[in-house]
């Protein structure tokens, strides 16, 4: 049993330590706008997050045994998005194809 | 708030939908397992959604479940909060020019800045006009929202024919990873953020993404020191 109150005093303290950090930057941004290296930093985040978020879910997902499904799947994600440019496609594609191989090698 | 224009319309690549459809098929059944989890584990059914509205981070709703159930304090819940979420400090950096003028809109942009509306918005950004990008963030919330009343209100399981559909968000990183490098054309963010993830991954199995973002930002302030013109688009 999760008592109410003390449930939502949690999830206002998160609420509010989550935006806070998600508006660190905009706050300070009169202080950093303009310098060079916070732009050429703001160029260079979105690929290496973006990629990290990657290898962290295909991390997360081997968290019991190594997933080569899902590492398969990603590869042929990136291939078919380099090949036709159609996010939808490609993440349905993939998906699907992720599906397939989990129960194809699974059983599931 | 400023309405798009025809044109905003016509020059952007990737639309709407085409941005919002993969984030709802990997958050309505992630939330759905995050509202049935919470209600399993002795919650008031309606918390679960307040929690998706209010705090809209996964990984850190999953984690505070357990830690409710065993009534930690609250200053644990924070800090556990904080350490989770830390690597969303880093986000803003790529978006400080990119908020809209209306201060409730840059508000809820802030507020709903996941790690999926990141991506997303990091690459529409020069497309598209405020409008529509709010369009999206809302969409993405209201998925994440649906999905974990869902699971809240019905005890919704993934059914087992849907087992992993969760990985449509792993294949929406890899595609605008993908529009990243056609941007660019710099292989150098992919190369560090494999590095460093590998690195992480070995010596902080717990933080691997917090710490190797930080390795990243670490390198990306080197690199742009000593060479600038290699990491700009």
């Amino acid at each position: 049993m999760i008592p109410t109150t003390f449930a939502l005093a949690a999830i206002c303290i998160m609420a509010a330590i989550t935006v806070v950090l998600r508006a660190t930057p905009f706050l300070a941004s009169g202080l950093i706008k303009d310098r060079p290296i916070v732009a050429s930093l703001g160029r260079f985040l979105p690929g290496t997050i973006m990629a990290l978020l990657v290898f962290h879910s295909l991390y997360s997902a081997s968290a019991v045994a190594f997933n080569w499904q899902a590492v398969v799947a990603a590869v042929a994600v990136v291939a078919v998005q380099l090949v036709v440019r159609r996010p939808l496609i490609s993440i349905v594609a993939g998906t699907g194809f992720y599906m397939l191989l989990l129960n194809v090698t699974q059983g599931a | 708030m400023h309405v798009s224009s025809l044109t905003d319309r016509e020059h952007k690549s990737l639309s709407v939908l085409e941005l919002s459809l993969p984030v709802a098929m990997g958050y309505v059944p992630l939330g759905a397992v995050f509202g049935f989890l919470f209600v399993h584990s002795g919650g008031a059914w309606w918390l679960a959604p307040l929690a998706s509205l209010l705090v809209f981070a996964g990984a850190a709703q999953f984690m505070v479940i357990p830690m409710l159930v065993s009534g930690a304090s609250l200053g644990a819940i924070a800090l556990a909060t904080a350490i989770i979420n830390l690597r969303h400090v880093f986000y803003g950096l790529s978006l400080l020019g990119a908020l809209p003028a209306n201060v409730f809109a840059r508000l809820y942009m802030v507020w709903t800045l996941t790690d999926e509306n990141y991506s997303v918005l990091t690459t529409m950004q020069e497309d598209v006009g405020d409008s529509q990008r709010l369009v999206v963030m809302a969409l993405n919330h209201g998925w994440w929202i649906a999905g974990t009343l869902l699971g809240a209100l019905l005890g919704l399981q993934l059914p087992l024919a849907l087992t992993g559909i969760e990985f449509s968000l792993t294949a929406l990183f890899a595609v605008l990873a993908i529009e990243q490098w056609r941007k660019n054309r710099r292989i150098a963010p992919f190369v560090v953020a494999f590095a460093a993830y590998t690195a992480a991954a070995i010596l902080v199995p717990q933080q691997s993404l917090l710490v190797a973002l930080a390795l990243c930002m670490l390198v990306g302030l080197l690199l742009s020191r000593f060479n600038r013109k290699e990491l700009c688009a």
